[in-house]
């Protein structure tokens, strides 16, 4: 028989407006994380930040590649969270997707490393691949996913699984 | 336990214009297509797309696509979710890989796409796409059947896994 591969962890389909979803009590049994998400605001907000075990200090960064009516890149150092969008933040309708990857979530003698990809076809908007590093050799335990302004609308989804090594 | 279990898997024998998944099973959460292609017409570029379809239509998508080809970016907007393989003159036994990551297939909203790709070309140029699609009918549906099409020809040996996802809880974790 072969080894399952993506253990479902926790989902969470939103039934009430909410600003942030917290995954929690990650075990540390799993190879890697696997995370999707489908978001949409409920009036505002157009970008999910995202931040491992509570910590909200200078200690994530990101390199990306996406699209607006041309290609765009960008670069960022020692900031407060992950932010998974440029140039493909979502609106408030059910408009794409967001399919992340966390490597190696559980060692303790490494950063952590993370991909991102964003799918948006709105105007201005396009494919999104970013990779990122948080700066702890700490197992990853939680996960916030929160919202810039406004709320992640009702039926918004995020669903966590865990890759068996 | 669950983990990506397999829905069908479909290997050419033959040439064909278009590979169908029917009957999809509505008992999954998200979809994953995993293409090992090659397809004709030549193309110098060694690189040739397949178009993705939904329920029996290749209508009612819009698509972003990033792509490169080891010395060049292009970008493009399309109707079309593009589904990269290898070309029909690409260096001998080779097929182009792409994955395809379907979300909530089962919901009544627009159906998004994810999609990775490289033809594959041993030497000279082969080219790599990074791509988002939706699927947005006036009628929204469930993805019951999912199909690739090249009117060209999608080639013998061509490869195409379907699996399902399933969400869940499991392991003590908690989400709010």
């Amino acid at each position: 028989m072969p080894t399952p591969t993506h253990i479902p962890l926790a989902t969470l389909t939103l039934t009430s407006t909410d600003t942030s979803i917290d995954f929690a009590n990650i075990p540390n049994t799993y190879r890697d994380l696997f995370v999707v998400c489908r978001m949409k605001n409920n009036g505002s907000g157009t970008v999910s930040r995202w931040q491992f075990n509570g910590d909200t200090g200078a200690n994530y960064s990101r390199m990306l590649v996406s699209m607006s009516g041309v290609v765009e890149k960008m670069a960022n150092a020692n900031q407060n969270y992950f932010e998974p969008h440029y140039y493909s933040d979502f609106g408030n309708s059910w408009g794409g997707s967001l399919v992340v990857n966390i490597l190696d979530y559980s060692a303790t003698d490494k950063h952590k490393g993370v991909l991102f990809r964003n799918n948006q076809v709105a105007t201005e908007r396009g494919p999104l691949m970013m990779a990122g590093r948080w700066a702890n050799t700490n197992a990853i335990t939680s996960i916030k996913i929160s919202i810039n302004t406004g709320a992640f609308d009702v039926g918004s989804t995020f669903s966590l699984y865990g890759i068996v090594s | 336990m669950s983990g990506w279990k397999v829905i069908e898997q479909k290997d050419l024998l033959s040439d064909t214009t278009e590979i169908v998944f029917s009957s999809i099973p509505q008992t999954f959460t998200d979809l994953v297509v995993l293409v090992s292609g090659r397809a004709n017409p030549n193309e110098a570029n060694g690189g040739v797309v397949i178009q993705l379809g939904f329920n029996g239509s290749y209508s009612d998508i819009s698509a972003k696509w990033l792509a490169g080809t080891g010395s060049s970016v292009a970008l493009g907007t399309d109707t079309t979710i593009y589904v990269m393989t290898s070309s029909n003159d690409s260096t001998g036994s080779t097929f182009g890989n792409t994955t395809i990551y379907i979300p909530s297939y089962r919901s009544l909203t627009a159906k998004s796409t994810s999609v990775e790709g490289i033809s594959e070309n041993n030497g000279v140029v082969s080219r790599q796409l990074l791509g988002s699609g939706l699927w947005n009918p006036s009628t929204q549906a469930a993805i019951t059947s999912l199909s690739l099409r090249k009117l060209d020809g999608i080639l013998t040996g061509t490869s195409v896994t379907l699996y399902g996802i399933k969400d869940g809880s499991s392991g003590g974790v908690t989400v709010s």
